[in-house]
């Protein structure tokens, strides 16, 4: 769990701090792009990226193991 | 939607953004008849020949709330402020008008019986016989000390939704947080209002999604991680929670369609947790929960029987 | 660690529901379909994990009359230790997966190849593939295919049904990666691109939207091409798993447009069910034959029903071992589950032809 010590709540103003609910001490900071994908998990499988995650097996099998993959 | 068309209906999806302007929107009152039009996929949608409504969430993210826009950008922080907020309002106007188009239609869920009330819902799920973990609302540390002093563990978390706040590249989240001794000593006697809970000794959570009557339950193993542990929202992406079918007891599943029926939804999400000593917590309901996550996992093919409700609420209200 | 819940009575050892042991004839594997992975496990372990399950782990010592004392234990500690299994007080509440696959399309993938004398009038396949809800798309360029073209089948799609798009196509001197990365951005859908019969292989960092662009070079002239059969390929997930219980991985649901125009169950599969020039796909799949193929599943097939891999691979019904047999094994297939190996290469079977009889 991500604690920010120097977070957002540091930078509240006295009136700020006072008006503030507990939990806002103990906000998790993250990468806000993170959030947008969270759902879509994307897998490599071979050659193909899957990206909407919608249909996850290979249409057809065309090259082969010994090629590097 | 994919579900719909195959069983025989006919859809069209409409998201906020097609409202705030991504499409072209065009709504027109001419001689009694209403319409809707949206460029994107050049459609026109005539009120009429709309059967049934399913709600799911709406402008989750607003583009005016997320932009700068003043030129230069914030120098006025009172006057970006006040913009803001009339675009909020605006949009709420259109909203709330566009809904009421469509009050005379079956819905799933309405949006107005949508706003639930956390602490509201956490004293009817008590008074339909669901063990709910102790809650505290104060400001005072003393009152919190005392609480943690009987409860054990304590925990805090927004008396409303779990919000985040967008700082550039980075959200500063309002995720569920436990509080030691520590942590209440270094507070101030009093604060603003702030919302705890007794920390449940849990074992592994439930997510059952409620749907006319059926439930449909997952349950999820966090404790092994972490990260998971105090809120399983903070997914790990690297090694992902087990989520697995469960069957709920039927006077627990009885309690809840209690409860549901009490709030006057059809459908929603519903949180658990089990503890150690074997009791199952109800925690909260999401009246637009998504039910992607339960589905999934679990194959629970939920997509088609909303689909089949839809079309089934559709002929209901078609018959006189 | 899980550590055991309280209550009364000792619990009992449960697989996650989401883990799912599969038998072969010399070894197992135990698929966790969520995590996409899997793991082999000694047939004796799937024993105790099937015939045993809901038992305690002292009753399922008693049960080997305590001779596998130490290696239950160990059983025991690995598969808590990967999280493929928990403790349980109430194993009632915990059931298995339902392994029951349905899908709203009537078609769910389709293949279209093209070479260079192919003629195809993309907006109608497009239009024709929509409205029989497909969701993903192969495009194979067998020859070096002009940036135009592509596009061409690209903006086709733009407002249509498909989710995913994946091209496979022969070098040419406009596919260079800023090109093919430019394509991508400008079209959503396309999910991978490979290029074949390139001079060097490559494989470009993933874009942002997570398209992969890779070029190979191995030659792709025709499709006897396909029908490859190993490990990458497998796929670990529960929508594949389920549908695998019952049909074909690689037929079901989908339909196919060769170069030529000929509506096929593949492009590999000798019997046409028309020209696109006279037949649309959808009368082609209203055929009475044309589904046949789609419950051909792994248990029906020789040598693969007793395969551990056989709910993770993607079969293969147009290049079969023994042409005359619809239930032989793929015939690219170098694995052996009765002694567990896989035949090295110089003894794998060149690629065959397009097979001469029609399925029954």
């Amino acid at each position: 769990m991500e604690k920010d010590p120097e977070g957002l709540f540091a930078r509240l103003s006295p009136e700020g701090q006072e008006l503030s609910p507990v939990i806002y001490r103990h906000l998790h900071p993250r990468a806000t792009r993170a959030t947008v994908l969270r759902m879509a998990e994307s897998r490599p499988y071979r050659a193909t990226g899957y990206v909407c995650g919608s249909f996850r097996k290979p249409i057809s099998r065309c090259l082969g193991p010994d090629e590097p993959r | 939607m994919d579900w719909l068309e195959a069983l025989g209906g006919r859809c069209v999806r409409l998201n906020g953004d097609d409202i705030e302007g991504r499409a072209a929107l065009r709504f027109e009152v001419a001689d009694g008849e209403v319409s809707l039009g949206f460029a994107a996929g050049g459609f026109e949608l005539p009120l009429s020949e709309i059967g049934a409504v399913w709600f799911r969430r709406w402008l989750y993210e607003r583009r005016h709330e997320r932009v700068d826009l003043l030129d230069p950008a914030a120098d006025n922080h009172t006057l970006h402020h006040e913009l803001r907020r009339h675009l909020s309002l605006e949009s709420r106007r259109l909203s709330d008008f566009i809904y009421s188009r469509f009050d005379h239609l079956p819905w799933l869920s309405h949006p107005r019986r949508s706003s639930l009330n956390k602490l509201d819902v956490l004293q009817r799920a008590a008074r339909a016989g669901l063990a709910t973990p102790a809650t505290l609302v104060t400001t005072e540390r003393e009152a919190l000390r005392h609480f943690c002093a009987e409860r054990g563990t304590v925990i805090t978390k927004p008396i409303g939704e779990v919000d985040a706040f967008v700082e550039g590249e980075v959200s500063h989240f309002l995720f569920t947080t436990a509080l030691g001794l520590p942590e209440i000593d270094a507070l101030p006697e009093r604060f603003a209002p702030s919302l705890f809970q007794e920390m449940v000794d849990k074992v592994y959570e439930l997510r059952a999604f409620y749907l006319a009557g059926e439930l449909h339950a997952m349950a999820i193993f966090s404790q092994n991680d972490e990260q998971t542990r105090v809120d399983f929202r903070q997914y790990n992406r690297r090694r992902p929670n087990r989520n697995v079918p469960y069957r709920l007891a039927p006077e627990l599943a009885a309690r809840l369609r209690g409860l549901m029926d009490d709030l006057g939804l059809e459908t929603g999400s519903i949180d658990l947790m089990v503890a150690r000593d074997g009791r199952e917590v109800f925690l909260e309901v999401n009246p637009v929960g998504q039910f992607g996550m339960v589905s999934r996992p679990c194959n629970y093919q939920l997509e088609r029987k909303v689909a089949e409700l839809l079309l089934r609420k559709e002929e209901d209200g078609k018959r006189p | 660690m899980i550590s055991e819940a309280g209550g009364g009575g000792e619990p009992v050892f449960a697989l996650f529901a989401c883990c799912i042991p599969v038998k072969g004839a010399r070894r197992s594997t135990l698929c966790d379909v969520q995590r996409g992975s899997f793991q082999f496990i000694p047939n004796g372990l799937y024993e105790i994990l099937t015939e045993h399950a809901g038992k305690t782990a002292a009753e399922i010592k008693a049960a080997y009359d305590h001779e596998y004392d130490e290696e239950i234990d160990e059983y025991l500690e690995f598969l808590l230790r990967h999280e493929f299994g928990f403790w349980c007080d109430n194993p009632a509440k915990f059931p298995p997966l339902d392994l029951t696959w349905e899908a709203p399309e009537r078609i769910t993938n389709a293949i279209l190849d093209v070479d260079a004398r192919s003629d195809h009038d993309y907006a109608r396949i497009l239009a024709e593939l929509d409205d029989l809800g497909c969701k993903a798309l192969e495009v194979r360029c067998f020859h070096g295919c002009a940036l135009a073209e592509l596009r061409a089948i690209l903006e086709a799609a733009r407002y249509g049904r498909l989710r995913s798009i994946d091209l496979l196509v022969g070098d040419g001197p406009e596919l260079t990666p800023e090109a093919l990365a430019d394509l991508a951005a400008r079209h959503g859908r396309v999910s991978s691109v490979v290029v074949h019969s390139a001079p060097e292989a490559r494989r470009l960092p993933p874009s942002r939207t997570g398209v992969v662009v890779e070029y190979w070079t191995e030659r792709i002239g025709s499709p006897s091409c396909c029908g490859k059969v190993h490990p990458g390929y497998f796929v670990v997930e529960l929508e594949t798993f389920a549908e695998g219980q019952r049909h074909n991985t690689c037929l079901n649901r989908k339909i196919s447009v060769d170069a030529r125009g000929e509506i096929r169950n593949c492009p590999s599969m000798a019997r046409s069910f028309g020209n696109l020039r006279e037949t649309s796909l959808h009368s082609a799949l209203a055929h009475r034959d044309f589904a046949a193929l789609w419950s051909i599943n792994k248990d029906q097939i020789d040598i693969c029903k007793d395969c551990e891999f056989r709910y993770l691979c993607i079969d293969c019904r147009a290049y079969l071992k023994d042409e005359r047999d619809l239930y032989s094994k793929p015939s690219k297939c170098a694995y052996d589950p009765y002694t567990a190996e896989w035949r090295s290469p110089a003894e794998r079977p060149a690629p065959a032809g397009i097979p001469k009889g029609a399925p029954e």
